[in-house]
């Protein structure tokens, strides 16, 4: 497994242990201290995934996104958000402005290697066409269009949203309060409950043919979408 | 703030609303910033300390290296929270009158020792470094903190001027025999509505240039307040890339001129 990650953040010690962690788990590491850097580095290889600290001296890391996702050659690499726990509000600017994902410091580097895994995932899992199957669900990035084998599924904005997020981010446990965020962005005067709710209308547009059972709840932390449900 | 508060503060003078609002967001700042600083050092050790529990065969080379840093970051703790219980013990006991632990104070043998520090800190930079010092003059006050002081703006000068650059460290009476000291350097400087605020607890000009600087963040804040512990006033000239100027100014009841004996 050749995937080169490229971290962007300005404090070596932090890009020391990162490397130390995810050279251990199999990855190649490319270093900046800051956008420029970053520049030079993806001048040479374009990286599989970028880690970007907030905080960066000079560009901003929420500009530097935003850099990066106007130039063809790099809107498509996700981009995972190093962040403070202070920057409460920057963590979901980051995901409007195309972030894929955020880790809090101090963050556990196996946390952090499960989440890379997952989004490494996902860029495999969308095919060519822009569509995403799992058995005989198929979702349609482009038309936005959900079908369970011949059957053509009818689904509120929320309810897409929510349902791509889940097929995206497969096997992981995700909270209610992390599916707010994701999938409701912004419009956060949201209680816990509405993903409930949510996630309860999903599962009876799923049904008819059992695929319901992909949603699984995880009592006291959330909800994961399950690729092979028992 | 909770709701007695906001009753007791509708019955206040403005300006005492204002104060009190003030202080509410300072302390929030305060907070939210000692944190901010911690949580580097903290993700660090962490982050090695739970890779490292997860392996098994240990790369003895790696390891070297991994603890020195880890090491380094407890370092880095340590030194933050000195300066913070420095800055907490200086501001309690701020409008006190100069009592009996103080002491004389040679200061030429205090800026020599500092003047070899920041010989030593400057390295490879090769800083010119100039010390002019009235030998017999000495202040009454309290040795460390005024260490403190002096090393802060000190080290200060060499981390903010680049290398081969000229720092002048002076010590002297002016016409009306209070102690003058100064520090002079040909570095970066800084844009002058930077100053009025430079002394302020964790405030940075920008992230780019105090990155990798080794402070605390709190030696200007520190510098201040023994300052004030000494009755003394602290003026800052600068101007960007050409250099900056701290003068200290001690009044003349503490400056001292020994008579030679």
């Amino acid at each position: 497994m050749n995937i080169k990650i490229l971290i962007i953040e300005d404090e070596v010690a932090i890009r020391d242990m990162v490397r130390f962690a995810l050279e251990s788990a199999g990855f190649s590491l490319m270093e900046a201290g800051d956008a420029r850097e970053a520049e030079q580095q993806i001048a040479r290889h374009i990286p599989n995934l970028i880690l970007l600290d907030w905080m960066l001296p000079g560009l901003s890391g929420v500009d530097y996104v935003k850099q990066l996702k106007q130039k063809v050659l790099t809107r498509d690499i996700p981009i995972i958000m190093l962040t403070a726990k202070a920057e409460e509000d920057n963590k979901i600017k980051g995901l409007e402005v195309g972030a894929d994902d955020y880790i809090t410091k101090p963050f556990s580097p196996r946390e952090l290697i499960a989440r890379i895994k997952t989004i490494l995932r996902r860029s495999l899992l969308i095919t060519p066409d822009g569509i995403i199957h799992v058995d005989d669900l198929h979702l349609d990035t482009n038309t936005h269009q959900v079908t369970i084998k011949d059957r053509s599924i009818e689904l509120a904005p929320i309810e897409y949203k929510l349902l791509y997020f889940l097929m995206t981010h497969q096997d992981r446990i995700y909270s209610r309060e992390q599916l707010l965020d994701h999938v409701w962005g912004r419009e956060n005067y949201i209680d816990e409950r509405t993903v409930d709710v949510q996630i309860r209308r999903l599962r009876n547009q799923l049904k008819p043919e059992g695929y319901d059972i992909y949603i699984k709840t995880v009592h006291g932390t959330g909800y994961q979408f399950i690729r092979k449900p028992t | 703030m909770n709701h007695n508060m906001q009753k007791l503060l509708a019955t206040l003078p403005d300006p005492v609303v204002k104060h009190i609002q003030h202080l509410e967001r300072m302390r929030q700042d305060f907070v939210a910033n000692v944190s901010h600083e911690l949580r580097t050092p903290l993700t660090v050790i962490h982050g090695y300390l739970e890779t490292l529990l997860d392996q098994h065969n240990y790369d003895t080379t790696s390891l070297q290296k991994i603890f020195l840093q880890m090491q380094q970051q407890t370092l880095r703790m340590e030194n933050l929270i000195e300066d913070l219980l420095l800055l907490a013990h200086l501001e309690e006991h701020e409008n006190e009158e100069i009592d009996n632990n103080s002491k004389k104070i040679v200061v030429t043998d205090l800026l020599k020792t500092i003047s070899n520090e920041a010989k030593e800190l400057s390295g490879e930079l090769n800083h010119h470094i100039q010390l002019k010092i009235e030998n017999n003059l000495s202040l009454i006050g309290y040795e460390d903190e005024l260490r403190s002081l002096f090393s802060n703006i000190v080290f200060n000068a060499v981390k903010y001027t680049p290398a081969r650059g000229n720092i002048t460290i002076e010590w002297y009476h002016d016409e009306k025999n209070r102690g003058i000291f100064k520090v002079i350097d040909t570095g970066i400087g800084m844009a002058k509505e930077h100053i009025p605020r430079i002394t302020e607890r964790f405030y940075r000009v920008d992230k780019a240039r105090s990155r990798d600087s080794g402070g605390t963040g709190l030696g200007l804040a520190i510098a201040k307040h023994v300052l004030l512990r000494h009755h003394g006033e602290l003026t800052i000239e600068s101007e960007p890339g050409a250099g900056s100027t701290f003068t200290c100014i001690f009044p003349s009841e503490i400056s001292v001129v020994i008579k030679s004996s």
